[in-house]
C-alpha cells in the first residue's frame, strides 16, 4: 500500500502518533548538526539534512541500561528488567534503517536478546528517503544501502508539496488509516517515485573503489597491510568511532550498589572496541594491544567478520566515523588503500 | 541451559564448600540446591557473579557425573575473584551457564589422550580427566603433563596423588623453580613432550595454559606429527556476556564463549590474533 500525505498535514500526522506513543524526531541542536530527541512537533530537516550526531540506536540500544535489579540483604533476590514502551522513531534514512536491520539480527542470532527485541517490538519506524547525498562523507550507495526495502513502518518520499508514503507493515498500515489524513497515490505517483530514485544513482562521489561483495576476502588476507601501520600513528584509541556506529553494538557489563551497600543494578553500557582495554584478559595480557591492531579489528567486524557470518555488509555507509574522527581517519579512504595495496600485490 | 526468556540472568546458588588449593587458588563448589540439574560437558565454563560487584568466566574443574554442584577451581586476580576469595561456606553467588561447548568427547572415545596443563590450566582439564578416569575402557593410553612455575603453585594435590596410583595413567609433574624440597623433575613442561613415544594418528592432545605455553607445545606437537585437527587448546578471553553479543572475547571472527573456548590447532593458525 502507498498514499499521499499532503506536506500541511504531516505535522497532524506526527502530534496524532503522540497519543499513543513516544515520538522522536530530528531536531537540529546546532546550525548544521542534528539530533534524535523527543519532539513536539514535525522539525525534520528534509534535504538540508545530514546524518545526526548520532544513530537512533540509542532507543533501542540504550547507552546505558539495566539488566538486572539485585538486593542482598535478608537474602539475596535478582530479579531481571527489560524496559520497553511505545515509541515511534520519524525521520529515519535509509542508513540508519539498514543499521537498525542490522541489529535486529545481531540480537536474534545465536541466542535472543530480549531487552533489545522487546524494545524493537515496540517501536515504530517512520523513514524519509534520501533524494542526494546527504554530506561529503555518505558512501551508502557503496554499501548497498540507498535503497531501503524493508525495515520501516513507513517510508517517506519529499514528493515537493507532498510526502510519497511507502507502507512496509500491517501496523505502518494501521497507524496510516488511524493517524494521518491522505490519498491513495495513483501508478503516475508510483513512476515519479521511480524516476526520482533513478535520478539519484552514481551521485556519490565518496565511493569505494570495489564492489562491496570483494572485501571480506580482500580484508582477510589484508591483516598485515600497511595501513594497518599507518592507522596505528595516527589513532588515538578515543572510541569515537564506535559510538557514533549504527551498527557497533558491543557493551560492557558491571554492578552498580546503592550507598545502603546491600540492593543496586547489573547494567550494560556502550563499550567501544578501538579502546586500550576492550581485549585485556585477567592476567594482563591483551590481545589487540596496539591501535592499528585494534582499528583493524574494527574494520574486519564491517567488512570481513560480521559480513561473512551475516552475509552483508556491516557497514551502512552514513559516514559518522569519518565525520566525528578527531585525526580524519577515513573509511572510504581506508577500504581504498586496502583494495589498492592487495591490487598492487 | 541458557535461557532466551533470561538471558543474563543468574540463578541463584550457595558455596557449599570451600577449599585453599595454593596461596592463590581456591575451590568452591556451589549448588544450586536441587532446583536445577548441573548437566555439562568438560571444558563448558560458567559466569559467575557476586553481586555488587560483578560477573567473570570461570572454567568447570568438576566431573560432569556428578550433576548436584559445580566445582570452580578460582584464582584470586581481578575484582570478581578477589570478591569470591572473601565468600565462605553458605554464601549466596550467581551462575549462568554452563557456557562455551566443551571438548569434543564423543570423537575422543577410544583415542589416546594427552593432556598438557600449564599452570591453571589444570582447571578446566581436571573435569575431562575426571571424565575420561570414570569411563576409562573407552580410552586408550591416558598421559598427563602438569607443570606449574613453583612447587607451591601445584593444584589438586590429592588427585595428582590419586592419578600417581593409577597404573595406566602416565602422569609427569614439573616445576620451573624448584624449592629446596622439590625432588619432582624441574623445568619448563613442553621439554616433556620429545620424550614421549606417541602414535600419532591416533593421540589427541589437549592443551591449556597461559598463551606462552601454547606455542613452545605447538611446536613440539607437531614435531611429534600430532594432526592438526588433534590439538585442542582452551582459550581465555575477557568476556562481559558469554552468549556471543558483547564482543569482548572475539578473535578475528570466532567467539571464544560461542565457538570455543576450546578450538583446534587447524581453526587456531588461521586467526592471527589467537595466541
Amino acid at each position: 500500500m502507498r498514499v499521499l500525505i499532503d506536506k500541511k498535514d504531516i505535522g497532524f500526522f506526527f502530534e496524532s502518533l503522540k497519543e499513543e506513543n513516544t515520538v522522536y524526531g530530528v531536531k537540529q541542536k546546532e546550525p548544521g548538526f542534528y539530533v534524535f530527541d523527543e519532539a513536539e512537533t514535525f522539525s525534520d530537516p528534509l534535504d538540508k539534512y545530514t546524518p545526526t550526531l548520532l544513530p537512533p540506536k540509542k532507543y533501542l540500544f540504550p547507552q546505558k541500561e539495566t539488566l538486572l535489579k539485585f538486593s542482598t540483604t535478608p537474602s539475596l533476590k535478582v530479579k531481571q528488567l527489560i524496559e520497553f514502551k511505545k515509541q515511534v522513531i520519524f525521520g529515519v534514512r535509509p542508513c540508519d534503517i539498514h543499521g537498525i536491520k542490522l541489529l535486529d539480527k545481531v540480537f536474534t542470532t545465536d541466542h535472543e536478546d530480549k531487552n533489545y527485541t522487546q524494545k524493537r517490538a515496540n517501536t515504530i519506524i517512520i523513514g524519509i528517503d534520501c533524494m542526494k547525498p546527504c554530506y561529503k562523507y555518505a558512501y551508502c550507495e557503496s554499501v548497498g544501502c540507498l535503497d531501503v526495502e524493508d525495515g520501516f513502518d513507513v517510508l517517506l518520499t519529499d514528493m515537493g508539496d507532498c510526502f510519497y508514503a511507502l507502507i512496509g507493515t500491517a501496523q505502518g498500515e494501521a497507524i496510516i488509516r488511524k493517524n494521518a489524513r491522505f490519498i491513495n497515490a495513483n501508478k503516475s505517483d508510483d513512476e515519479k517515485i521511480k524516476c526520482m530514485k533513478e535520478e539519484r544513482r552514481g551521485l556519490f562521489e565518496n565511493k569505494f573503489a570495489t564492489d562491496i561483495s570483494n572485501l571480506p576476502l580482500l580484508f582477510k588476507n589484508a591483516d598485515n597491510d600497511p595501513v594497518w601501520d599507518e592507522l596505528n600513528d595516527r589513532c588515538l584509541g578515543c572510541g569515537r568511532c564506535n559510538i557514533v556506529c549504527p551498527t557497533c553494538y558491543c557493551f560492557d557489563v558491571f554492578d552498580c550498589v546503592d550507598l545502603n551497600m546491600s540492593s543496586g543494578e547489573r547494567c550494560r553500557q556502550w563499550d567501544a572496541c578501538t579502546l586500550k582495554d576492550f581485549a585485556v584478559v585477567a592476567t594482563g595480557e591483551n590481545f589487540r594491544s596496539t591501535r592499528g591492531q585494534r582499528l583493524r579489528h574494527r574494520f574486519n567486524r564491517k567488512f570481513n567478520y560480521l559480513m561473512t557470518k551475516h552475509n552483508t555488509s556491516f557497514c551502512v555507509g552514513c559516514g559518522r566515523c569519518s565525520r566525528s574522527c578527531p585525526v580524519k581517519i577515513d573509511v572510504v579512504e581506508t577500504v581504498n588503500a586496502v583494495v589498492n595495496n592487495r591490487k598492487t600485490k | 541451559m541458557i535461557n532466551n526468556n533470561s538471558l543474563y540472568l543468574p540463578e541463584i546458588a550457595r558455596i557449599v564448600s570451600v577449599r585453599q588449593l595454593t596461596e592463590m587458588e581456591k575451590y568452591f563448589e556451589i549448588s544450586t540446591e536441587g532446583k536445577k540439574e548441573f548437566s555439562f560437558n568438560p571444558g563448558q565454563f560458567v559466569q559467575l557473579s557476586v553481586f555488587g560487584i560483578g560477573e567473570a568466566p570461570i572454567s568447570i574443574s568438576s566431573s560432569p557425573f556428578n550433576k548436584d554442584t559445580v566445582g570452580l577451581c578460582i584464582r584470586r586476580m581481578g575484582d570478581v575473584t578477589t570478591a569470591i576469595h572473601k565468600l565462605e561456606i553458605g554464601a549466596s553467588v550467581g551462575i549462568r551457564g554452563p557456557l562455551g561447548n566443551g571438548f569434543p568427547v564423543r570423537e575422543l572415545k577410544g583415542k589416546d589422550i594427552l593432556f598438557i596443563a600449564g599452570g591453571l590450566g589444570l582447571a578446566p582439564l581436571r573435569s575431562m580427566i575426571s571424565y575420561v578416569l570414570e569411563k576409562r575402557k573407552d580410552f586408550g593410553r591416558i598421559i598427563i603433563l602438569y607443570g606449574t612455575k613453583s612447587p607451591g603453585e601445584l593444584l589438586f594435590r590429592d588427585d595428582l596423588e590419586t592419578w600417581r596410583q593409577i597404573e595406566d595413567i602416565e602422569l609427569i609433574i614439573t616445576v620451573n623453580r624448584p624449592d629446596k624440597d622439590w625432588t619432582g623433575r624441574t623445568g619448563v613442561i613442553t621439554r616433556f613432550i620429545p620424550s614421549l613415544e606417541l602414535e600419532p594418528q591416533n593421540t589427541y592432545a589437549l592443551v591449556v595454559g597461559p598463551p606462552v605455553m601454547y606455542k613452545y607445545a605447538l611446536l613440539e606437537l607437531q614435531e611429534k606429527l600430532i594432526p592438526e585437527n588433534n590439538i585442542i587448546m582452551s582459550l581465555e578471553r575477557r568476556m562481559k556476556c558469554g552468549v556471543g553479543k558483547c564482543g569482548h572475547c572475539q578473535i578475528n571472527g570466532v567467539y571464544v564463549c560461542l565457538d570455543g573456548p576450546e578450538f583446534r590447532y587447524h581453526t587456531l593458525k588461521f586467526l592471527s590474533e589467537a595466541i
